[in-house]
């Protein structure tokens, strides 16, 4: 590249790259196509790119207390009362794409709630049904516990295995945290009276 | 390694490409014709058609999946809305809208043994009345719109499910053909209309 680049700046031209069609067109007078030819040999960049916005995001992100992003869904948890727990799924559409992608968006956002939640959802009913047990007041959650699999790396993130248990150890120990932590009154939040 | 080379089932590929925009609007076309049922057919042809009804139904409360899907045509359509108007499936979540691949998904996923929701599995049992039966405007084709009661029982609670059916059904003898018997019949396209279609409905991995 550097050769060409050389040999057409004496010549007074320039050479330069691009990964966009309409780019290299634009204003060109040689146009070398590399690994690039008719959209219907080499497919469409657009039509790949909407379609990449079809599937879901292979995302799935806990954010402390209750919000859970996964893929294309947002989903909420909230507690009710002891014994219940109401867990709401958002599916999402993209603004400024073409309708079927949003329709296509619909049937994949169909896939896990139909083929894969309500298995979750049996297994959180049968462990509701376990805890009412009193002499099974306790939910395993040690997997992975104590051993060499869990790193903290540069950034202070703490990792491991998808399959080891830390993360929800991880949920519990904040809750630990904020639920023993000191509280701050209505008056200090708001100073005293004396100042208004 | 999947070390099965026998191309009689490399071959075998499942007709899922014709969930297009043509199709949608089929679909809508359904939601419409739904409301008002034209000229009902006469006997005995609509005595037969109630009868595949029934024989539909007895296969999915029997646990009969396989036998019930070889019921449906490669194009077919199973769907649940989760609106109960103004129904539109290009721009809302549904409780289930399978194509064919997903039907027969649906049905390998609860063949496997692991699927919880089903293990043990709901025992059904599905009452079709109010029926009525009229020529579809697509030649060949005959439409259904009957209402349904699905009793379900599972891990120590009956729950009691009602709503509509509606059905486009071909028939395989093709148009103009006197239907004589049930086997002529395939589901092309099976709506589930619940009455309470918009509430969570917990476990629906049944077929419904």
């Amino acid at each position: 590249m550097a050769k060409a680049q050389r040999a057409a700046a004496v010549s007074g031209g320039s050479v330069r790259e691009t990964a966009e069609r309409a780019d290299a067109l634009e204003g060109a007078h040689i146009v070398y196509a590399k690994e690039w030819g008719s959209p219907a040999h080499y497919g469409d960049a657009d039509a790949e790119r909407y379609l990449d916005m079809g599937p879901g995001a292979g995302l799935n992100l806990n954010i402390f207390p209750n919000l859970l992003i996964i893929g294309n869904h947002l989903q909420i948890i909230e507690p009710l009362t002891v014994d219940s727990t109401a867990l709401s799924w958002y599916g999402t559409t993209i603004e400024g794409v073409p309708d079927e992608i949003n329709t296509l968006r619909m049937r994949m956002q169909e896939d896990f709630p139909a083929f894969g939640e309500p298995d979750d959802l049996a297994n959180f009913e049968e462990a509701q049904r376990g805890m009412v047990i009193p002499e099974m007041e306790w939910i395993d959650i040690s997997r992975g516990a104590g051993t060499d699999r869990e790193k903290t790396d540069n950034q202070g993130v703490v990792i491991g295995p998808v399959t080891d248990e830390h993360h929800i150890r991880g949920y519990f120990q904040e809750w630990t945290r904020l639920m023993t932590g000191a509280t701050t009154g209505w008056s200090e939040r708001r100073g005293s009276a004396d100042e208004h | 390694m999947n070390t099965n080379t026998d191309p009689a089932l490399m071959t075998y590929q499942p007709q899922f490409m014709y969930v297009d925009p043509h199709f949608y609007d089929v679909v809508k076309g359904d939601v419409e014709a739904w409301k008002d049922p034209g000229e009902m057919i006469a006997q005995p042809a609509a005595s037969i058609v109630e009868q595949f009804l029934i024989l539909e139904n007895r296969l999915v409360d029997s646990g009969r999946f396989e036998e019930w899907l070889d019921l449906f045509t490669v194009d077919c359509l199973y769907w649940v809305p989760t609106v109960t108007a103004d129904v539109d499936p290009t721009t809302q979540l549904c409780t289930a809208f399978d194509d064919r691949r997903r039907l027969e998904d649906r049905i390998v996923r609860l063949r496997t043994g692991t699927a919880y929701s089903q293990v043990p599995p709901s025992r059904t049992c599905r009452t079709i009345s109010n029926l009525e039966i009229w020529e579809s405007e697509t030649p060949g084709e005959i439409r259904v719109r009957c209402a349904v009661v699905i009793h379900e029982w599972r891990v120590g609670e009956m729950r009691v499910i009602p709503g509509w059916y509606g059905y486009v059904l071909r028939k395989s003898s093709g148009p103009g053909a006197e239907l004589s018997k049930r086997s002529e019949l395939r589901v092309v396209r099976k709506q589930v209309d619940l009455v309470q279609a918009d509430v969570p409905l917990r476990n629906m991995t049944f077929v419904i």
